[in-house]
């Protein structure tokens, strides 16, 4: 039933995308008739002071309902017609736009900018669903998350994947996330909305390649369920990190597990942990020694992790728009000093003078040293932290869900026969 | 094996999109396409020299140094404002006579030897023979006239600041505001966005204003109820382009249209039911080559027609009357 429902609303959302190319602004742009390429807007318009609180009253609400249905009711029904909800209001509505994963770089850049003057809702969308994470788990990732939502109407064939094969691409959302916060700290770029898969499906409105980009994980979706939140979400990584401590997280079965294991295959995103064999233990002594070897070289991944990303800050500072152009002039100087392209020839027609930007190039280039070491360093230590975690093996005798990476989304707990106990 | 197939493919596509996003991140493509945003307007402005009906026959240089209003009264003679003054010549291009007026009028309009002179905010109305009869109330202070039409009984006044049309009897008393957003008589009210706001009288003395924010011209009864309306909005010839067109439009006496533009600064014709029949002066038509040169705001400050058809134009670049015959 569930599954027929969701591909009804798969069509029906695939029929407005449709519809989109269709529609015709007439006013205040009417030049349709013409081959005028409007200019892909990277934020919406923005909304009025009064609406931007009642989003933010919004946001709680739907989490408190959200919660509320995932650990007293445990109705994986209530949380899909949530993620309905979430991805026509906070989705297509709001057209995703403030949403707590690029929020992360509002609050990174109102850290080092003292003068940028951050949205009261940036902030808000930023530690909501944190504060909420810390107390009951990812609710937020189970049904509000605009992101999250269109994804989860696509998993109609989830297949499983290897272990490792999830733990190498779960590296990926670190990797995501510090060019993020590099980015934003040196006032770069905000990449994570640049290339937010969803959000031009949201605003009808995107490149090709963000179009394209959105429709293949969507279509990834299909058999990989969540593969933006799984192996590339940013935001995830700090709600992963905070849902690990989270008290009162859903729990597959209401009462006593009886390892049935009718939830086994349940979870498309493989975030249920297995009771551990006990013909598989391993002795302590070796586990300790293997975690002890792993953990002490960490400190040399992250010195090596930073020397090489201090390699590279030439290259991460390239994306920087004004270094970006120093480095065009300086080309278009020494190489081709006839070919101009429109970025020189709007910097000249401004009558900047060009040592100027050069020294301004060359103080983001060498933020970006320092930027490149400790990004460098922070994937050294989450490699080594990694290795060091899969070192090693908890013994379970339960079915639980893994704290990190469940999303909440209470399908499992449809599967599981134990009734909750009534007080 | 069919599921491991699936899988491979996903992450295959998955490590594709990362790859997409990296190169699109760290790598400076060129653009080969240029400035793919950029607005340019030059195609749109050549035009099929056979759309191209009148031709550029003679023109007036009244020697001022601005232009800002054109009429035509019913014998032929030619008004044409400038600052704080008013040159007339004759049907032989002949000038006639100077009217001084106390400041530089917007727009102007003649019935009989009375000429209306939109003044800022109010209308000022001066004797062609003996000057100055008097100032007009206005509105409100804010006002702002872009374009009188005068016929025995009625004076039109538009007002491009307040977005009204004004009734005045000949006296000065003001009748009938027109075009104030009413949804239970059918107006949305007009959209004005810049200082252009037209206002004709047609042969049969039938009222129409220009809405310029909906590309449209519409017609309404003296009494300010709405009749009909026609316009279209499009880069093609046969519509209206840009924000808000058109800027000018007169009538000639056989019922059809002239209309100006500005932004693609053309002149066009337009049956009696709107429809496009031709071009009047484009900028590909190399009789108007010399219009080429103004770049800010509108060329054509102002349209007329006499008796006979014959379309007058202001060129404000040029500080000419051009004057166009049908070929």
């Amino acid at each position: 039933m569930k599954k027929h429902l969701s591909i009804v609303l798969l069509t029906l959302l695939l029929s407005v995308q449709v519809l989109n190319i269709f529609a015709q602004q007439r006013f205040p742009k009417p030049e349709f008739e013409t081959k005028y390429v409007q200019p892909v807007m990277q934020t919406p318009s923005p909304r009025s002071v009064f609406m931007e609180y009642f989003d933010v009253v919004a946001l709680i609400g739907s989490l408190s309902l959200i919660t509320w249905l995932i650990l007293k009711k445990r109705s994986r029904q209530g949380v899909f017609w949530m993620t309905i909800f979430s991805l026509v209001y906070f989705g297509f509505y709001r057209k995703g736009c403030i949403c707590a994963v690029g929020s992360l770089q509002n609050v990174t850049m109102a850290l080092f900018y003292p003068d940028y003057h951050i949205p009261i809702t940036a902030i808000a969308f930023f530690i909501i669903p944190l504060v909420f994470t810390l107390f009951y788990g990812r609710t937020f990732c189970a049904g509000i998350c605009p992101l999250g939502a269109i994804q989860d109407i696509f998993v109609l064939r989830p297949l499983p994947l290897k272990s490792w094969v999830q733990k190498v691409l779960g590296l990926i959302p670190f990797i995501y996330l510090g060019l993020a916060v590099l980015y934003s700290a040196t006032g770069t770029d905000y990449i994570v909305c640049r290339y937010d898969p969803f959000v031009g499906i949201f605003r009808h409105n995107a490149t090709f390649m963000m179009f394209a980009i959105g429709g293949i994980l969507l279509l990834i979706g299909v058999f990989i369920a969540r593969p933006y939140c799984r192996f590339l979400c940013p935001y995830g990584i700090l709600l992963n990190l905070v849902s690990r401590v989270s008290k009162n997280h859903l729990s597959i079965a209401p009462g006593k597990c009886i390892e049935c294991r009718l939830c086994e295959n349940s979870c498309p995103f493989g975030a249920i942990n297995m009771p551990t064999p006990t013909k598989n233990n391993e002795k302590r002594n070796i586990m300790v020694k293997r975690f002890a070897f792993y953990f002490l070289i960490t400190p040399f991944l992250v010195v090596l992790g930073g020397w090489t990303g201090s390699r590279f800050h030439e290259n991460l500072a390239n994306v920087n728009p004004k270094v970006k152009l120093a480095n065009e002039l300086l080309i278009s100087n020494v190489k081709e000093p006839g070919k101009v392209s429109l970025e020189i020839t709007t910097f000249k027609s401004t009558g900047k003078p060009i040592d100027k930007l050069y020294t301004e190039a060359a103080a983001i280039v060498q933020k970006f040293y320092i930027g490149g070491w400790i990004l460098g360093g922070f994937l050294g230590l989450v490699f080594g932290l990694t290795l060091a975690s899969l070192s090693i093996i908890q013994y379970r005798t339960d079915y639980t869900t893994n704290k990190g990476s469940c999303y909440s989304c209470a399908r499992c707990v449809d599967f599981c026969p134990v009734k909750a106990e009534v007080k | 094996m069919k599921q491991k197939l699936i899988i491979g493919l996903s992450l295959l596509f998955l490590l594709v999109v990362i790859f997409l996003i990296g190169r699109d991140l760290f790598t400076n493509r060129e653009n080969n396409q240029g400035n793919p945003t950029e607005y340019n307007l030059e195609k749109l402005r050549k035009i099929d020299s056979s759309l191209i009906c009148y031709r550029e026959v003679r023109h007036i240089n009244p020697s001022l140094g601005v232009v800002h209003a054109l009429a035509i009264d019913s014998s032929s003679n030619i008004y044409i404002a400038g600052d704080n003054e008013v040159q007339v010549f004759n049907k032989s291009l002949q000038k006639v006579n100077t009217l001084k007026l106390d400041s530089s009028a917007n727009c102007i309009a003649i019935s009989g030897d009375i000429l209306y002179a939109g003044i800022g905010n109010h209308v000022e109305v001066y004797s062609t023979k003996s000057g100055k009869q008097t100032n007009w109330k206005s509105y409100n202070s804010k006002g702002y006239i872009t374009s009188i039409a005068v016929n025995e009984t009625n004076v039109y006044v538009a007002d491009a600041e307040n977005r009204l049309v004004f009734r005045y009897d000949p006296d000065g008393k003001l009748i009938t505001v027109i075009g104030k957003k009413d949804k239970s008589k059918g107006i949305d009210g007009f959209i004005v966005p810049s200082l252009y706001f037209d206002v004709a009288l047609s042969p049969d003395n039938e009222l129409w204003i220009v809405n310029p924010g909906k590309h449209e011209l519409i017609n309404f009864t003296e009494n300010g109820g709405f009749r009909t309306s026609w316009g279209v909005a499009s880069m093609q010839p046969n519509g209206f382009a840009g924000c808000c067109n058109p800027i000018h439009f007169c009538i000639l006496p056989n019922g059809k249209f002239v209309t100006s533009e500005k932004g693609l600064d053309r002149i066009k014709l337009h049956d009696q039911s709107g429809k496009f029949e031709c071009i009047v002066a484009s900028l590909s038509d190399p009789n108007t080559q010399a219009l080429n040169n103004c770049s800010i705001g509108a060329r054509i400050h102002d349209l007329a027609a006499d008796s006979k058809g014959i379309i007058y134009v202001l060129d404000a670049s040029s500080k000419l009357v051009r004057i166009f015959e049908k070929k």
